[in-house]
């Protein structure tokens, strides 16, 4: 990873909300060391690797993704029910 | 008398007047689970073939099961069966809340209704007794109006209510059964049948109490699932944002019916989701008798000048679907009030949702004018228009009073062209789960007895790669040990399907609910839940057990529907599956072929034990099921 950072918006659904303070609703933005992947961004919040997640709408499943300047990553419950 | 059952079934002749118990014997109940397998018994054997849904001669049921009225979570459900006068199919819906353990602690396992009251009526229950009762000045009440003069009349603020509103009065095909008139037993018309009976409303007073033959070992599995809730996240998500926690997985996939199922992702998606809901117009957080996971949700808000009434609940995922992404509304608070006129007026939201996307797409495409909708501007997204005509249809007015009878049957009046827009299999519209999504569920919906059904099996993302380890675990004890890649269609996806069918059909006859228990990623799994049954009933229950009373049902099912005229040939999804999903998302491009369900079919009927040619139960399988009397 280099020294420069990148400010990606994350969006938590669900019981996954829990991973921010309560005011944040899910949201928040997250600056990161450039070629900083999905599953740092995990590993940060405390998401289970079993949550579903997309990068700018696009479901995505590989954790080693790298993450971009401005990217949308959305977690969500991987679930049934309803 | 074993456990957890009274042994006391309660048969009404609504043409004479005429009440009496049956008291049937502890293997009955051993055999069936009771719920809607029970029910369809007494439909196989009363209604007879070719019977009006709407007449004298259909029959309806009310049945609890096994475990209902103990101190646990998720089995206060109840099944309602009859002739669907929807399909002319077997008709099935289910329902929580408090009616089903009131009515177990009166002293009634279930209820059999037959002929038609010369006027209306309700029925008053109490202390193992039945009384019909004049209902005439209830007629036309909304539901929670119905429900509140009831109380008053008999003068008990206590006694649980089910019953119908104007929408089952006016034999509106997708009028609901409402209790606490916010819990529907929605799916099928049987509101229409009730209504067709003069039947405005059951009254329960809850007079006992439900033992069971081990209590200790309920009291132990309540402690224990109500302590590990936090432990499963999908069971969390549920309690936290009710069933709409979904939407934001839902629309990720691909699965979201969005344009009338013309695409399987919503731009408009964030404003529906659950999560949004807990922040927004959420009141409070509901539940059913004695259930911690506290799914269901109270809502206020206005949309138009009107109040959304928090005593009619909160928006369902289905319903905030069908009124949502169907239809292209993103404002939950016209969801609100189209779910709150849905159950004030007792109509199912899956079917009245679906079939207003279905005008909309007609209207847009030229084939119902300003002329047909009384100036209404029906096109995608517009909400006051979507509000306006789900009144419309509750009282049989203007363009709601065809829309009345469904979108199967109002296509049949429009221009050819309709039926590429149509999406319903065996006449009843489709819930809010895709099939260019998740592939075996698609089979589950061409074969399933009473038309589409998401709680009628297992999906697919349950049996592939990258859940959590319960779920394996689990599904490894109906003998499913060969977790799927994402996506894939197999054999053993086709076997999966069919198994989880069979586990949920068990849950339906045992009348559990499907949130609290299941195979896979509930609270409880198949382990516990034949535990359960045995703690309840003091038999010795294995999962192969339950497995064998789900396969009674849907056999039973398929025999009234094979007598019916019913055959292969209805097993099929909607024409526009065909061609592949517009839109975005991972759906789009995706299509269903017809030959694919063909294949999957003979795979599934080969599974299920039943003719290849006709999709028909087998007589000898029937034979070692026990139902050689249905063959």
């Amino acid at each position: 990873m280099g020294c420069l950072s990148v400010r990606i918006q994350v969006v938590l659904h669900s019981y996954l909300r829990e991973k921010l303070p309560a005011q944040a609703k899910g949201r928040a933005a997250l600056d990161l060391p450039e070629g900083a992947t999905v599953a740092d961004v995990f590993h940060r919040l405390g998401l289970p690797e079993q949550a579903a997640w997309s990068v700018n709408g696009v479901l995505q499943r590989d954790l080693s993704l790298r993450l971009a300047e401005g990217d949308e990553l959305r977690v969500f419950r991987q679930g049934a029910g309803g | 008398m074993p456990g957890s059952i009274n042994q006391r079934i309660l048969h009404v002749d609504l043409s004479s007047g005429k009440t009496w118990i049956e008291t049937p014997d502890e293997g009955f109940y051993r055999m069936y689970g009771g719920g809607s397998a029970m029910g369809v018994v007494y439909i196989l054997r009363e209604v007879p073939v070719g019977a009006d849904p709407l007449g004298p001669d259909n029959v309806l049921t009310m049945f609890t099961g096994v475990p209902t009225g103990l101190p646990i979570s998720g089995q206060s459900r109840l099944a309602i069966n009859c002739k669907s006068p929807i399909s002319g199919a077997i008709g099935d819906s289910q329902s929580g809340g408090f009616f089903p353990a009131a009515l177990k602690a009166a002293g009634f396992d279930g209820i059999v209704v037959s002929g038609k009251a010369p006027e209306p009526v309700y029925l008053y229950l109490h202390h193992a007794q039945a009384e019909i009762r004049p209902a005439g000045g209830l007629w036309g009440m909304l539901t929670a109006d119905a429900d509140e003069a009831i109380k008053q009349e008999l003068d008990d603020p206590k006694l649980e209510v089910l019953g119908i509103g104007p929408a089952g009065e006016k034999l509106v095909c997708m009028a609901a059964i409402m209790n606490m008139h916010n819990r529907a037993n929605g799916r099928t018309g049987v509101g229409a049948v009730m209504g067709s009976k003069n039947l405005k409303a059951v009254a329960v007073k809850s007079t006992g109490k439900v033992e069971a033959a081990n209590r200790a070992a309920i009291t132990a599995m309540q402690r224990g699932g109500t302590k590990s809730i936090d432990q499963y996240p999908d069971v969390k998500g549920l309690g936290l944002n009710g069933t709409a926690d979904v939407v934001a997985f839902q629309n990720s996939i691909g699965s979201l019916p969005t344009r009338n199922y013309g695409m399987g992702s919503f731009d408009g998606f964030e404003s529906l989701c659950g999560d949004r809901m807990t922040d927004t117009i959420l009141k409070e957080r509901d539940t059913c008798y004695s259930c911690s996971v506290r799914c269901k949700r109270v809502v206020e808000t206005e949309f138009m000048g009107s109040k959304v009434d928090p005593t009619y609940g909160g928006p369902e995922y289905e319903t905030i679907a069908t009124f949502g992404s169907y239809c292209l509304i993103s404002d939950l608070n016209a969801v609100a009030l189209c779910n709150q006129i849905c159950n004030a007026y007792g109509m199912d939201t899956i079917a009245t949702g679906a079939t207003i996307a279905f005008a909309m797409e007609c209207y847009e495409n030229g084939l119902l004018t300003q002329a047909d909708t009384g100036g209404l501007d029906l096109r995608f997204g517009n909400a006051e228009a979507a509000v306006t005509l789900v009144e419309q249809i509750a009282r049989r007015e203007g363009l709601g009073d065809r829309l009345a009878e469904g979108s199967a049957r109002f296509a049949e009046t429009l221009d050819a062209r309709a039926l590429d827009y149509l999406v319903t299999i065996k006449k009843t519209e489709l819930p809010a789960h895709m099939p260019q999504s998740k592939k075996s569920l698609g089979v589950i919906y061409a074969v399933n007895p009473f038309g589409a059904d998401h709680q009628s099996s297992e999906h697919d993302p349950m049996y592939e790669e990258g859940g959590f380890p319960h779920y394996y675990e689990r599904l490894a004890l109906l003998g499913l040990k060969d977790v799927q890649q994402p996506g894939a269609m197999t054999d053993e996806k086709i076997r999966f399907a069919y198994l989880g069918e069979c586990f949920y059909s068990a849950m339906d006859s045992y009348s559990l609910c499907q949130f609290v228990w299941g195979p896979s990623w509930q609270l409880y799994g198949p382990k516990e839940m034949a535990e359960l049954i045995s703690a309840a009933s003091g038999w010795d229950v294995t999962v192969e057990e339950i497995l064998a009373v789900g396969e009674r049902r849907l056999n039973l099912m398929r025999v009234f529907n094979a007598r019916e005229g019913f055959t292969r040939a209805e097993d099929v999804l909607p024409k526009r599956f065909s061609k592949p999903l517009d839109g975005t998302g991972p759906s789009a491009g995706v299509a269903y072929p017809a030959e694919d369900l063909e294949r999957y079919k003979d795979v599934y009927y080969r599974f299920a034990g039943w003719d290849p040619k006709t999709g028909n139960p087998d007589p000898a399988r029937l034979a070692e099921l026990g139902l050689a009397w249905a063959a």
